[in-house]
């Protein structure tokens, strides 16, 4: 299965990189894009030093743990965000005549350069701009990685309501720009039920609260429920998609794939 | 007859321009409920920036203070949220017309249009503005209801909305040529995405669109005041929360005047680039 991705993710960069100057003008647009987004939270923070508890240096942890994960997410699995469009359009016929699994295979079709800005960009502000050991390096990894994953469930699971609502573009896309711009921002922003929203309906807590806190400061626990909480998003999406599939009709279109 | 045939007069122009712009709102109509629901994102957006800034706020009042009695950059915190609600309906309201220029030109289907008796650009802003109407009160109608929900009203008089209205139309042209400039790189470049993020997050953050460019540090609201993005976002926002006639009239000349500017250049590029344009099958 591995050597399956990995195959498939490399077919997939050599693609992308076709069309170099396009390739690079993007992944280095979207660096750019985010560092705007982060001298937004340093003019911020000029004006306003403390925010709940947050200082500047946290929110480049954020911003670094964010688009990390988002471009794992998204710069490697680009095709979840157009699951939805796929399954309403009656596309998944090609994936289903292969006896690899389908969802997987969905989800390493396609690699977006933008998103692999996204991807180094993360590395890149905690390299520069924030004091770090190899250990926190390393729960940046990890972190990175799950919240990467959540993102990816919450997608995916998005995408599957055109299974079960037809054309479902408008509130799939929706629910994930809630979701991204839940997790841009610090979570102790927020208290009361939008905190149990926030790790449960839309789990921007799983992505921007608790990987940040692994690199502040390292808690098994917060580990713990960072582990739980991926697997719990992971397995759902992962049934959501399969237990959609058996409603799902072909369009019987003839497409091209790219 | 033949005379008459020539140039179009700036009139019929005009005339042909509105018409498209009614055409643009009218069938826009017909997807009435798609766009609100499409516009239901800015709810989320709101509900975000009103936690973010009452906790600011809430935090320069310190223990024991009233949130009501504080002001920053001179803006109350009802004033700030529905600060907020105005940026969000002038930047929401614009359909990506960078992509839709870059599409056309990259697809040959600019060459559609060389022979219809409009001009490009004027095409595509009469869409870009009746759509954007249509889209500016459905925003400001979500907005508003979230900020009045969450932080109550601000003083707001009925004899301004006139003006405003012209103040969005100017603002969004304003947009719609940065927008259209970024777009017509195309005839010179494979992809514009990444010109794109660059130019128009640069918009965003120096415009004011994320906060108002009055917090900004003194040596960098110094070289905004320079730049012509506070047209674009800030002033415009600013001026839909704490309206004055005399603001608005030395706002608009601004306006109108960078829009020559920008409208000039934009033409200027599509005619060197159209020069380029080669069009392959049918």
């Amino acid at each position: 299965m591995l050597r399956f991705l990995a195959a498939m993710m490399r077919t997939g960069f050599a693609s992308a990189i076709e069309y170099r100057s396009s390739f690079f003008t993007q992944v280095f647009g979207m660096m750019i894009n985010d560092s705007l987004w982060v001298t937004f939270w340093m003019l911020y923070f000029q004006k306003f030093p403390v925010l709940n508890g947050w200082e500047k240096e946290d929110l480049f942890v954020l911003w670094a743990v964010i688009t990390f994960s988002f471009g794992i997410a998204f710069g490697l699995f680009a095709q979840a965000l157009r699951l939805s469009e796929l399954i309403a359009q009656g596309q998944l016929d090609y994936y289903l005549a292969l006896p690899k699994n389908v969802l997987l295979h969905i989800l390493v079709g396609q690699i977006r350069p933008a998103n692999l800005g996204d991807l180094f960009f993360g590395p890149t502000l905690l390299f520069f701009f924030v004091d770090m050991t190899p250990e926190k390096w390393w729960w940046f990894l990890v972190g990175g990685v799950l919240g990467g994953l959540v993102y990816l469930a919450f997608f995916v699971m998005a995408g599957s309501l055109a299974f079960y609502m037809g054309s479902s573009e408008g509130i799939s896309s929706g629910i994930g720009n809630a979701l991204i711009h839940f997790s841009t921002y610090p979570t102790r922003i927020f208290d009361g039920w939008t905190r149990v929203v926030l790790f449960t309906l839309i789990p921007a807590g799983f992505i921007a609260e608790v990987p940040v806190e692994l690199v502040r400061r390292f808690q098994w626990g917060d580990l713990g429920i960072l582990v739980v909480g991926t697997a719990a998003f992971s397995s759902f999406a992962w049934f959501l998609f399969h237990r959609g599939l058996r409603r799902y009709e072909s369009g019987n279109l003839i497409v091209m794939r790219s | 007859m033949i005379a008459s045939r020539g140039a179009p007069s700036l009139t019929s122009e005009i005339t042909k321009l509105v018409a498209i712009a009614q055409i643009t709102l009218r069938s826009r109509f017909r997807y009435l409920w798609d766009m609100i629901g499409s516009t239901l994102f800015l709810a989320v957006v709101m509900f975000v920036f009103v936690r973010l800034w009452t906790v600011t706020y809430q935090s320069s009042a310190g223990a024991g203070g009233n949130v009501k009695d504080v002001a920053l950059a001179g803006f109350s915190l009802a004033q700030m949220i529905w600060y907020l609600v105005a940026t969000e309906t002038i930047i929401m309201s614009m359909t990506p017309i960078h992509r839709l220029i870059e599409r056309e030109i990259r697809d040959g289907d600019v060459a559609i249009r060389l022979n219809k008796p409009y001009s490009f650009l004027g095409f595509h802003w009469s869409v870009f503005l009746g759509e954007g109407l249509l889209k500016a009160c459905i925003l400001i109608a979500v907005g508003g209801v979230v900020a009045a929900i969450m932080v109550g009203g601000v003083s707001f008089s009925l004899g301004s909305v006139p003006a405003l209205v012209l103040t969005f139309i100017l603002t969004s042209t304003l947009n719609f040529f940065f927008g259209a400039m970024i777009g017509l790189l195309a005839f010179w470049t494979e992809d514009v995405t990444g010109f794109y993020f660059i130019f128009d997050r640069v918009k965003w953050l120096l415009g004011g669109f994320l906060m108002p460019i009055t917090l900004f540090p003194e040596w960098l609201l110094s070289v905004v005041e320079w730049l012509p993005f506070s047209l674009m976002i800030y002033q415009p926002a600013r001026l839909a929360v704490q309206f004055d006639w005399n603001v608005w009239a030395e706002l608009a000349m601004k306006q109108l005047g960078l829009i020559l500017v920008l409208g000039f250049l934009a033409q200027s590029m599509y005619r060197l680039g159209v020069r380029r344009l080669d069009v392959n099958g049918g």
